[in-house]
């Protein structure tokens, strides 16, 4: 084993430690908060793994699509619905969960031995041509067709997304909400529906 | 164009002839220039620490710092002593691993940042050829940093600044995302060589300041927001929040983020003059020179005059950003935090598109001026 | 011994293992959408794992899974928006109480 092969190997040691460890954190922990950050680190050794894997633009993307919104946002919708809530007990949960690991440990050993079993037909050719390059040229050649409706998919999900978290212009009362909440909210989110409302109308 | 002096292979080859194989010479160089890095980092944080003193002050018509050393330049070295023996308090109900690792987070992608500036030809950490989207992608780091320090005080006034921090960081992200995409598409390439060699050939005429008038403009705008500096320092306006998500830090920890926050500072200068300014490249090309003074290129006083010019030009041309972003600080107020959202995403959003539009079109309408 | 196929498409499979195990026991809303994250980076694993060692010509793979990013992408934003209307009416991100539907 060279010094390259011993870096990689290492490396790849590390990543893995760290991503299965942040992976059981993200599902495990009690805080929500903790949840978060540590999914940033899952995503973070994922994209280290891309670079070992000789993806630098993917390993790129990975950082500035997952870490930098995915996760920021997830971190925004947490504080704005982080209320200490205490769950109602549910009957059976540690059936459930003992289930729910069975499941998924069997998976996993199905999984691996498929992945064991199989041979694979590796493909040992070096391509000295940049990754940026292929991918763009794919992205405009025979995926073109995906390319585009990708880019719609995204603009829906934007006008979706912004709907759907909008408040609503009519405060709809709920019987839940009349004695969940205190007297004060509901004026409060009159007045800012009213001058949404006001905005909105004003620009268009 | 010349390859110019290139330290990496002559440093290995010095070791391979003493002896040593080819792969232990490779890992002995690697540790070099990264340390060289970090160092240039913190001096380049002094040095603007000292200038934003000193421009601050005479721009308020004061003196500034003038005992410490002369013309006061130890002055932020005494600022760093004093931030390091300051007692290290958290909060009582903070949460220690997140407030320790907040500041950390905010810190080492930027320094991160540092291994694509090129100096020179062949004076860059890494040659990469994703190169200016790594700094992209490392930036969008940060803004977990920032929400992780805000939510770890405990303290409502951190969290709203950590909150503010993260919108604004991300906000601002894309429109200095469509400036550079604008500068690759120019150049066919995202590495920071590639960049500037584009603009090399023809002086100052052939930087990317003229042909991206707009560009620059909204990358200046979105790089001074990114940096939270004046105009837009919202996270920290201390009429409104304290200091926002720095309101529970004391003595290091504090250090990291005022360390951060000018390292950024410097860096977005450097990556300016990189994308716009020809980064290494004299105002006057420098092969007009060699053949007024009749010697070839590849002389080696001349190899090493010119790879020092490179280093020389690039850091005067980042200071002189460094310069502006102090002057701006004090002739422009602060924008309200609405009007920063608007500002970006209304503004200066469709702006980067239609400029990233034109830029296409120019392209294709004139290739050999525009990168075809 | 250089690094394998095999020990990225166990270390996705594990992960996916794990997201699977939070999908099926989280009760809190967000936690189920950040497992969901965790599949699709399990998955998107996978295709780089394949791309390299089985196509590293034409690296459809990596294509592949810059689709897979935009997807999630989108589906975050659009799944928390979500989560934020039902959080507003129901006033719990609790999933045993998001049951309007059930019968």
């Amino acid at each position: 084993m060279n010094l390259a092969e011993g870096v990689q190997y290492v490396s790849f040691i590390i990543l893995a430690v760290m991503m299965l460890g942040a992976a059981l954190g993200v599902v495990l922990l009690k805080e929500i908060v903790y949840s978060a950050f540590l999914l940033g680190g899952v995503f973070i050794s994922i994209s280290g793994l891309y670079l070992l894997l000789n993806a630098d633009f993917v390993a790129a993307a990975q950082v500035l699509i997952y870490v930098g919104a995915v996760n920021v946002l997830i971190l925004f919708a947490i504080m704005l619905v982080n209320k200490q809530e205490v769950f109602k007990p549910v009957r059976n949960l540690w059936l459930r969960r003992g289930i729910a690991a069975a499941v998924s440990v069997g998976l996993f050993a199905l999984l691996s031995t498929m992945v064991l079993a199989t041979p694979w037909e590796l493909d040992t050719t070096v391509t000295d041509e940049y990754s940026v390059v292929q991918i763009g040229k794919h992205f405009f050649s025979d995926y073109l067709l995906a390319f585009e409706l990708a880019s719609v998919l995204l603009l829906m999900a934007m006008v979706g997304a912004i709907i759907l978290a909008r408040r609503d212009f009519v405060p709809d009362v709920t019987e839940g909400e009349q004695d969940a909440t205190p007297a004060l909210t509901l004026p409060e989110r009159q007045r800012e529906a009213a001058a949404l409302g006001g905005n909105t109308s004003e620009n268009s | 164009m010349t390859s110019g002096i290139d330290l990496q292979v002559s440093f290995i080859k010095t070791l391979t002839d003493m002896g040593l194989p080819q792969g232990a010479a490779k890992a002995l160089w690697i540790p070099l220039p990264m340390t060289l890095m970090v160092i240039g980092a913190v001096v380049g944080v002094l040095v603007t620490v000292w200038l934003e003193r000193k421009v601050s002050a005479a721009a308020q018509q004061r003196i500034g710092p003038e005992y410490a050393g002369p013309l006061g330049v130890l002055q932020p070295v005494a600022d760093g002593v004093k931030l390091v023996f300051k007692e290290d308090m958290v909060p009582a109900k903070a949460d220690l691993w997140l407030f320790t690792l907040g500041p950390i987070l905010v810190v080492v992608p930027v320094i991160l940042s540092f291994l694509i500036i090129p100096f020179g030809q062949n004076m860059v950490v890494t040659d990469l050829n994703v190169g200016i989207f790594i700094w992209i992608s490392l930036a969008s780091i940060a803004p977990i940093g920032l929400l992780m320090a805000g939510y770890a005080s405990n303290n409502k006034y951190s969290l709203l600044g950590g909150l503010r921090a993260a919108a604004q960081s991300i906000s601002y992200e894309i429109p200095l995302a469509f400036a550079v995409l604008a500068i690759a598409m120019m150049s066919n390439s995202l590495s920071t060589i590639d960049i500037v060699e584009q603009q090399a050939g023809y002086g100052i005429l052939g930087w990317n300041v003229w042909r991206q008038p707009v560009g620059f403009l909204i990358f200046w705008i979105a790089a001074l927001a990114e940096c939270e500096r004046l105009p837009f320092d919202l996270p920290e306006a201390e009429e409104e929040l304290v200091a926002g998500y720095q309101t529970e830090y004391a003595g290091m920890r504090f250090a990291l983020f005022y360390l951060g926050s000018y390292i950024n500072l410097v860096l977005s200068s450097l990556i300016f003059a990189v994308l716009y300014l020809g980064g290494w490249e004299f105002p006057i090309p420098l092969s007009q020179f060699s053949d007024w003074l009749g010697v070839s290129q590849d002389t080696s006083w001349l190899q090493v005059l010119t790879a020092s010019l490179g280093i020389i030009m690039t850091i005067l041309k980042a200071y002189f950003l460094v310069f502006i972003a102090v002057l701006l600080r004090w002739t422009v107020p602060r924008v309200r935090i609405d009007q920063l959202l608007n500002l970006g995403w209304k503004f200066l959003l469709p702006v980067a598109l239609v400029n990233l539009l034109l830029t296409a079109a120019l392209k294709l309408a004139f290739p050999f001026a525009f990168g075809g | 011994m250089e690094l394998q196929l095999e020990f990225f498409l166990l270390l996705a499979a594990a992960l996916f293992c794990i997201g699977i195990y939070g999908l099926v026991t989280s009760r809190n809303a967000v936690r189920v959408l950040m497992s969901v994250e965790l599949l699709l980076n399990a998955v998107n694993l996978n295709l780089m794992g394949f791309s390299n060692f089985l196509d590293p010509q034409e690296i459809k793979g990596q294509v592949f899974t810059i689709f897979v990013i935009t997807v999630a992408a989108a589906e975050a934003a659009v799944g928390l928006a979500i989560i934020l209307a039902i959080y507003r009416n129901r006033d719990t991100i609790d999933m045993e109480q998001f049951n309007l539907l059930k019968w």
